[in-house]
């Protein structure tokens, strides 16, 4: 079940989009007509580069995910000792001293 | 001048601009000198001096697109176009550094990656702010109501230099900052990186300074005419009075001062670029009038604008006093 929540989120998002066209204003403004100037070559690239910063960030993302499901609850090597500030600062590493290379 | 609902807006929009570019400028900053903050303890402090607000800063770029697209439609049809390579990159440099706060701390091998990421994502970010800047302040080409021009327009000598100027400024800001919010080696290697870092900026000021009045006639009757020419005697006068105070704090070993004279340094080069525009919203022709929307796109937004900015200002105000104070090395949640 777990990329259910995904699919159904984009699959209503390509519904909205392709369900629209041939307006990006329905009756109003079509979509040939609402281009921007911007050059091919510009779009091309600036396409390409966006699917491979999200492939290596989204993938770096999911197998963080994938790691952090597959351990037990509460079989992290914190505890907690009193009164934390929480909201904003970053988490402290979840690998312990104990998993660090030789030499650091 | 006419001060009118378009004229409200031009200022509120500014605002917003002014707001992010002082308050991401520093965490920005952070992310530029993160290589010379010295041990891994050292540079996990100064990530987590800025990681309680540094999304929170970036709120006021969406508010400042997000505004313009609402209420200028005209400037941002054909601002987007034309500087649509330097704000993808500034987007794919945000994405880098903006997930490089989660992830540095997922892992130990990647470690290293993370932290080129959020290095190399701060430092593109920060030149394609000034080179977009630059760019806006060379002029747009505009024909028929978009833009004219080609897809390498940005890159010219003038906005790689307000790049390198952008990047160099925000340094300074996230420099001074750490000085304000560190303590001990940090604190300290700061307060000397500080010095060259603000010589700098004030070099750089002051080119940029003396090269945008001969890019525009219009900035150079601006600023060579009266009135304009009395800004030409207070502003330089401000800005050595800001250096003054960045100098003095610094020697002195304040602890808050060199930053707020950062910040101003700030505040007064965007007084300047606006003394250079108005009223032109997009140089060299494009006036705020011309490029608002239909007076009644801007009562409507303003009356959410109005509720929503009050709220902004507050609660940003009260996360920056929960955070107040030094960040202690270990400082992180479990």
């Amino acid at each position: 079940m777990g990329p259910s929540g995904f699919i159904a989120v984009l699959a209503g998002w390509v519904t909205t989009e392709v369900g629209r066209q041939p307006f990006t204003v329905h009756g109003l403004l079509r979509t040939g007509d609402s281009l921007a100037p911007v050059s091919a070559p510009a779009v091309g690239a600036s396409l390409m580069a966006f699917i491979v910063v999200y492939f290596f960030v989204f993938g770096a993302g999911t197998y963080y995910i994938l790691r952090l499901m597959g351990q037990r609850p509460g079989a992290g090597p914190h505890t907690v000792d009193g009164p934390t500030r929480t909201a904003g600062i970053t988490p402290a590493p979840q690998l312990g001293r104990e998993h660090a290379t030789p030499g650091e | 001048m006419e001060f009118d609902l378009a004229f409200i807006w031009a200022g509120l929009i500014a605002f917003a601009v002014l707001t992010y570019v002082i308050l991401d400028g520093f965490d920005l900053g952070v992310g530029i000198l993160f290589p010379l903050a010295g041990s891994e303890t050292d540079r996990d402090t100064a990530m987590n001096s800025v990681a309680p607000v540094w999304d929170g800063n970036e709120t006021w770029l969406v508010l400042g697109g997000g505004g313009l697209f609402a209420v200028f439609p005209l400037a941002y049809a054909v601002v987007m176009p034309a500087l649509y390579m330097p704000i993808t990159l500034m987007l794919l440099g945000l994405v880098f550094r903006g997930v490089a706060f989660e992830f540095r701390w997922k892992t130990r091998k990647w470690k290293p990656v993370w932290d080129v990421a959020f290095v190399g994502g701060s430092v593109l970010a920060a030149l394609c702010q000034g080179i977009a800047l630059g760019a806006l302040v060379q002029g747009i080409e505009v024909a028929d109501r978009a833009y004219a021009g080609g897809w390498w327009d940005w890159l010219t000598p003038f906005s790689a230099l307000t790049g390198v100027a952008v990047v160099t400024g925000y340094a300074l800001l996230g420099a001074t900052w750490l000085v304000m919010k560190t303590e001990g080696s940090l604190q300290h290697r700061m307060r000397r990186t500080a010095w060259p870092l603000g010589l700098a900026t004030l070099g750089f000021m002051g080119l940029v300074s003396l090269a945008t009045p001969f890019l525009e006639p219009v900035y150079f009757a601006r600023w060579f005419n009266l009135p304009g020419s009395l800004f030409s005697l207070v502003m330089p006068g401000l800005v050595l009075a800001a250096a003054w105070a960045l100098f003095t704090g610094l020697s002195e070993g304040r602890e808050a001062r060199p930053f707020l004279a950062a910040l101003s340094l700030f505040v007064l080069g965007f007084v300047g670029i606006g003394i250079s525009f108005y009223p032109m919203m997009v140089p060299p022709e494009m006036t705020i009038w011309q490029a608002a929307a239909p007076r009644s796109s801007l009562a409507f937004a303003l009356v959410g604008a109005l509720i929503l900015v009050p709220i902004i200002l507050a609660y940003t105000g009260y996360a920056y006093w929960v955070f107040r104070g030094k960040v202690r090395p270990g400082d992180g949640y479990h």
